[in-house]
C-alpha cells in the first residue's frame, strides 16, 4: 500500500509539474499584461476629471516600457497605491502626512480664534451699547467737564501728535519715492523681457535657445555686476 | 521649486531639443512615477515645458503612444535661471567651517 501511495504521489507530482504548471504560467502570461493594464487605468480614474484621460494613456505606455511582466505588476499596483497622493499634489492640495496634520491644526486653531473673536466682540457691543429711553430714543451723553489745568496738558500731546505726525508724513513720502523708483525699475524689466520674447519668438525654433542662452548670460552678468555692486556698497 | 522639479528641469536642458518621456526622465533622475509626473503637469500647465503626444499609430506599432516633453524658449530661460540661482546660492552659503581643515559646515 504504502510503495502504491508512493507511486500515485509521484504520477499526480508528475502531472501537476509537468501539464498543469505550464498552463498556469501559460494563462498567468496572458492575464498579467491585463491585470497591469486594468490596475493602470484604475490608479488614473481616480485622478482629477481633466487628467484623468492623459494619466491612463501616459501610465500605459510607461507600463508597456517595463521588461518584466511581474515588475509590470508591481509598478501598476504602486500606481494604484500612490494614485491618493498624485490625485492630491494634482489638485494642489497637501500631500505630506505632516503636512494634512499641519493643516489640520491651522483650522483647528483658525475656528478656535474665530470663536474667540466672535465671543469678544459680543461682549464688547454689550459693554459699550448706549442706553435708551423707554420709547426708544438715545439718551444724550453727559457732557465732559474738563479741569483748567488739563488744557496745558492736551497742547503739549496735540504739539507731540504733530511731530509725530511730520515724521511719518516723512516717512510716507520716502516710501512714496522708493515705490516709484521699485515701478520704474519693474517697467524696465517688463520692457526688457517682453524684448527678449519678441526675439526668441521671431526666430527660428532651432536658434531659439542660442539666443536665450545668450540672453540669459547676458542678463547674469548684468545681475553679478549689481551683486557685486550691493556687496560693496 | 522643489529639488524634485529641478531635477526635471536639469535632464530637459542637458539636450534641449530632444523630446523626452516620462520612463526616460524616470530613469535619469530617479524620481519614482508618483513624483514625476505630477511636476510634469505642474510645469506643462505653468508653461515651462510642452507635452506632445507621439504621432504613431498604436495598434501598428504594437504599444500604447507616448507623451513627449520638451522645454518651451521660454522655459529654458526660466530653467537655466533657476538652476543658475540654486547653484550660486548653494556655493554661497555651503563654506566650509573657519579653523576645521577638510570639515564643511553651513554658515547662516
Amino acid at each position: 500500500v504504502k510503495v502504491l501511495g508512493a507511486i500515485l504521489l509521484f504520477l499526480l507530482t508528475t502531472f501537476v509539474a509537468g501539464v498543469l504548471a505550464p498552463l498556469c504560467v501559460e494563462d498567468l502570461r496572458e492575464l498579467l499584461p491585463k491585470w497591469s493594464v486594468c490596475l493602470v487605468r484604475w490608479a488614473a480614474q481616480m485622478m482629477p476629471v481633466e487628467h484623468q484621460e492623459r494619466c491612463a494613456d501616459e501610465w500605459e505606455a510607461h507600463l508597456n516600457d517595463i521588461p518584466g511582466q511581474l515588475t509590470k505588476l508591481g509598478w501598476a499596483i504602486g500606481a494604484v497605491l500612490g494614485a491618493p497622493k498624485v490625485a492630491r499634489e494634482l489638485r494642489g492640495l497637501p500631500t505630506g502626512s505632516m503636512d494634512m496634520v499641519r493643516c489640520f491644526l491651522a483650522a483647528v486653531m483658525a475656528g478656535a480664534l474665530a470663536l474667540v473673536r466672535v465671543m469678544v466682540r459680543g461682549s464688547a457691543q454689550q459693554s459699550t451699547e448706549t442706553p435708551s429711553t423707554p420709547e426708544g430714543g438715545q439718551l444724550p451723553k453727559p457732557a465732559q467737564v474738563v479741569p483748567i489745568g488739563q488744557a496745558v496738558d492736551d497742547t503739549a500731546v496735540v504739539q507731540e501728535a504733530s511731530a509725530r505726525l511730520a515724521r511719518l508724513l516723512a516717512l510716507e513720502r520716502a516710501a512714496e519715492a522708493q515705490t516709484q523708483r521699485a515701478r520704474a525699475q519693474l517697467a524696465r524689466n517688463q520692457a526688457i523681457t517682453a524684448d527678449l520674447n519678441r526675439a526668441l519668438w521671431g526666430l527660428s525654433s532651432s536658434d531659439r535657445l542660442d539666443q536665450a542662452q545668450g540672453a540669459l548670460d547676458a542678463e547674469l552678468a548684468a545681475l553679478r555686476r549689481l551683486g557685486a555692486g550691493d556687496d560693496e556698497r | 521649486m522643489t529639488v524634485q522639479t529641478m531635477a526635471v528641469l536639469k535632464v530637459l536642458l542637458t539636450k534641449p531639443r530632444e523630446p523626452r518621456y516620462g520612463l526616460d526622465i524616470a530613469k535619469e533622475t530617479g524620481l519614482k512615477s508618483g513624483t514625476l509626473y505630477p511636476a510634469l503637469a505642474r510645469l506643462e500647465h505653468a508653461g515651462w515645458i510642452e507635452g506632445s503626444w507621439e504621432q504613431v499609430d498604436a495598434s501598428e506599432k504594437g504599444r500604447p503612444r507616448r507623451r513627449y516633453y520638451r522645454l518651451t524658449a521660454e522655459g529654458a530661460v526660466s530653467a537655466r535661471r533657476v538652476l543658475e540661482e540654486a547653484t550660486r546660492r548653494f556655493s554661497l552659503d555651503w563654506t566650509p567651517t573657519p579653523g576645521l581643515p577638510g570639515a564643511g559646515g553651513l554658515q547662516v
